[in-house]
């Protein structure tokens, strides 16, 4: 008995390893393969899709009469996803990145995205999207990411001062029950970090300033924004999940504080 | 992705919200008052008779329980998981979406708990390790139990006391605890560790040199489920398994590893030690070390301390008495292991069963639960905080009634009440201990 045991043992493996094979590799092909360890594009992974009927995109700016630009990505074979954000890659799901000369500025959820004329610097940039899988990997047709760019110029922050406030007024300072500001200078966070207390379905904005470029990462919600020097990063939600999490910068591992949903 | 953050518990970006005051008081005042009623009103002569105690189950479903059908299902099952997860952890894609972190510090290392509470030292029954040792000794035709030495009695659980701080060191210390290639480090060379044993000192090595099945056969000692000295399986009162603990060389500092480790990720969950991380002089490794060794050494420190505190008010000096006593630590132990790690089985479970289904990346669905999302809503805030107190009360209550009658065993009668004193003031210790890190951090 011991030594069949040991036999069948093996055979039972052997089937499961195959079997784990095959369906892996029966499975891969009509869905997206894994991302690639190497070229990574604005440190996202890219994910590779079939050429025949891979989603893409292209993009329309037009100046606001107000302030900024509106943007209108126009995605075809594709479905915003926002919902499965930070979920399993699916192909034709997903979301944007818009990129002001590469680095990003913004997540997309839907066609339409107002642009702030703050985060475009004075002169010609070069405004680029790109079509994200949910867990946040881009997606690509032979190595290349599905994008599309095109040029725009920035008129520089003071240059529409009054606009730029009441842009900021709108969108910085709207009605969140919660909000909070945190300056990291040289790795020293101020305030210190602490423990905020926030109540279940209250909306909470973070502001972040950070005097290096990183990424803002809340725990749990996984909300990621990008800060840098003079760009700082602004996180809002809804607080519908209750416990403790931690918003920490991506890179540097610095925790900025702890936000408690009751 | 980058992997550099350290996250509680190894894994899973949510933690429990403070314990509120009212539940901790009330916990704190009612181990209290447990604590002096068993002094006072409890039972005067020993009456746990450990492994000798129990119900036998009927004999033809032990025969069934024990025989090679189910012995070798159990072990298959074990190794397929495990090759599951290897391969999960070989091939799979090095991000956040694969589930062998999940597996590891969630599936495996909580899920233990619940599992060696409901059926004892299961871990011995899956251990792949122990699996393939026992085929290789087949096959080159010698008894699976003979080694080139017997296991030394000196030996005893410190192989599973070192192997339990490295791997909570690497859950809680070790910056890239999620990250597989670390994973992948830590056990493979834990398995040559644990196959070099096998090795020289036979397959009883895994009983203690083990590290998982030391700690589930330790948290099992408190399952119904138990088998009597005379080899037949019972059901028993749980006092009497853990009565029935072998007093061996280690056993105390296992179970300060287990309590201090635990007690550790409470602590560095707090903003201010993580603070005190950040701007000290010393690197996140090096601090995070030496706050997991002090919280350990504090524990058994603690434990050594109320021993030897009995043992001088029983007035019958003998050595290894820590020991004696490390049996009354481990409902204290398991109490606050089910309190702290709760909501993150319910929670990062099910993220992991979801992540499970496609293990490689590629679209698959293996078990059709890819598309399940985490439901945080089946258990509240308010669940979770009475769940952690009742575990620990639970805990401390059992650990006062087994102190309580191991040292009605071992000092003479009209000593042994008093004797409990320092034993009971460690409890307490370790019980208010326990709701101040849930309270505060």
């Amino acid at each position: 008995m011991p030594v069949r045991g040991c036999a069948a043992l093996a055979g039972a493996v052997l089937v499961f390893v195959v079997a784990g094979c095959a369906s892996g590799t029966q499975d891969a092909s009509p869905n997206p393969s894994s991302p690639s360890a190497s070229a990574p594009e604005h440190d996202h992974e890219l994910r590779e899709v079939d050429g025949d009927g891979a989603s893409s995109v292209s993009m329309e700016v037009a100046e606001d009469t107000d302030s900024g630009w509106n943007v209108h990505v126009q995605a075809e074979d594709f479905e915003f996803t926002p919902r499965q954000v930070g979920e399993k890659a699916r192909e034709g799901e997903g979301h944007a990145h818009l990129y002001v000369d590469g680095e990003k500025v913004a997540r997309v959820y839907a066609p339409w995205h107002h642009l702030p004329a703050s985060v475009v610097p004075e002169g010609g940039h070069t405004l680029s999207v790109h079509l994200s899988a949910n867990d946040h990997s881009s997606w690509a047709v032979d190595g290349e990411p599905i994008s599309d760019s095109t040029t725009i110029t920035g008129s520089g922050g003071d240059g529409d001062h009054s606009h730029a406030s009441q842009d900021a007024g709108s969108q910085d300072t709207g009605a969140a029950d919660v909000t909070a500001e945190i300056s990291v200078q040289d790795v020293t966070v101020s305030p210190e970090p602490g423990r905020m207390e926030v109540e279940q379905g209250q909306s909470v904005r973070l502001t972040v300033d950070s005097d290096s470029s990183d990424t803002v990462h809340l725990h749990g919600y996984d909300i990621e924004e990008p800060v840098g020097p003079g760009e700082p990063a602004t996180l809002s939600f809804t607080a519908d999940q209750t416990g403790l999490f931690e918003l920490e910068t991506h890179e540097s591992g610095t925790l900025l504080t702890q936000i408690a949903v009751e | 992705m980058n992997a550099t953050l350290i996250l509680a518990h190894g894994v899973g970006g949510r933690e429990d919200l403070p314990l509120p005051f009212p539940y901790a008081l009330t916990g704190a005042a009612i181990a209290l008052v447990v604590s002096f009623a068993a002094l006072g009103l409890a039972w005067r002569r020993p009456r746990l008779s450990g492994d000798a105690a129990g119900r036998p189950l009927p004999r033809r479903l032990q025969a069934v329980l024990d025989g090679p059908a189910v012995r070798w299902a159990l072990r298959a099952a074990g190794l397929a998981v495990t090759v599951f997860v290897a391969v999960a952890a070989v091939f799979g894609p090095n991000d956040t979406l694969n589930p062998t972190p999940g597996v590891v510090y969630v599936l495996f290392w909580v899920g233990l708990v619940p599992a060696s509470l409901l059926f004892g030292p299961v871990w011995r029954l899956l251990n792949p390790l122990r699996t393939i040792h026992s085929c290789l000794a087949r096959l080159a035709r010698t008894a699976p139990d003979r080694g080139l030495w017997p296991y030394p009695a000196w030996l005893g659980y410190w192989p599973a006391a070192a192997g339990l701080f490295a791997f909570t060191w690497l859950e809680l210390v070790w910056p890239h605890s999620t990250d597989l290639v670390s994973l992948r480090v830590w056990f493979a060379g834990y398995a040559a560790v644990q196959l070099l044993g096998a090795l020289a000192f036979g397959g009883r090595w895994f009983d203690h040199g083990d590290a998982f099945e030391a700690y589930s056969s330790l948290i099992g000692r408190l399952s119904a489920l138990g088998r009597r000295t005379d080899g037949r399986l019972v059901l028993r009162n749980p006092f009497n398994g853990l009565d029935g603990l072998a007093p061996m060389s280690g056993l105390a500092a296992t179970v300060a590893v287990l309590l201090g480790s635990t007690a550790y990720d409470s602590l560095s969950n707090a903003p201010w030690w993580t603070g005190f991380l950040q701007s000290g002089p010393l690197s996140d490794v090096a601090g995070g070390t030496l706050g997991l060794v002090g919280a350990v050494l504090l524990v058994a420190a603690l434990l050594a301390a109320g021993a030897r505190a009995a043992d001088a008010i029983g007035g019958a000096p003998r050595a290894g008495l820590p020991t004696a006593f490390a049996h009354s630590v481990i409902p204290v132990t398991v109490g606050y292991l089910v309190a702290h790690y709760f909501s993150l089985l319910l929670f990062e479970g099910q993220r992991t069963l979801v992540l499970a289904s496609d293990p490689l990346g590629t679209g698959a669905d293996l078990f059709g639960t890819a598309d399940h999302g985490v439901d945080f809503t089946i258990v509240t805030p308010a669940t979770i905080a009475l769940v952690q107190v009742i575990a620990v009360m639970t805990g401390h209550v059992l650990g006062v009634i087994a102190a309580h009658d191991r040292a009605l065993r071992l000092f003479p009668r009209r000593r042994a009440v008093l004797t409990q004193i320092p034993l009971l003031v460690l409890m307490v210790a370790y019980t208010i201990g326990g709701l101040t890190l849930l309270f505060a951090t």
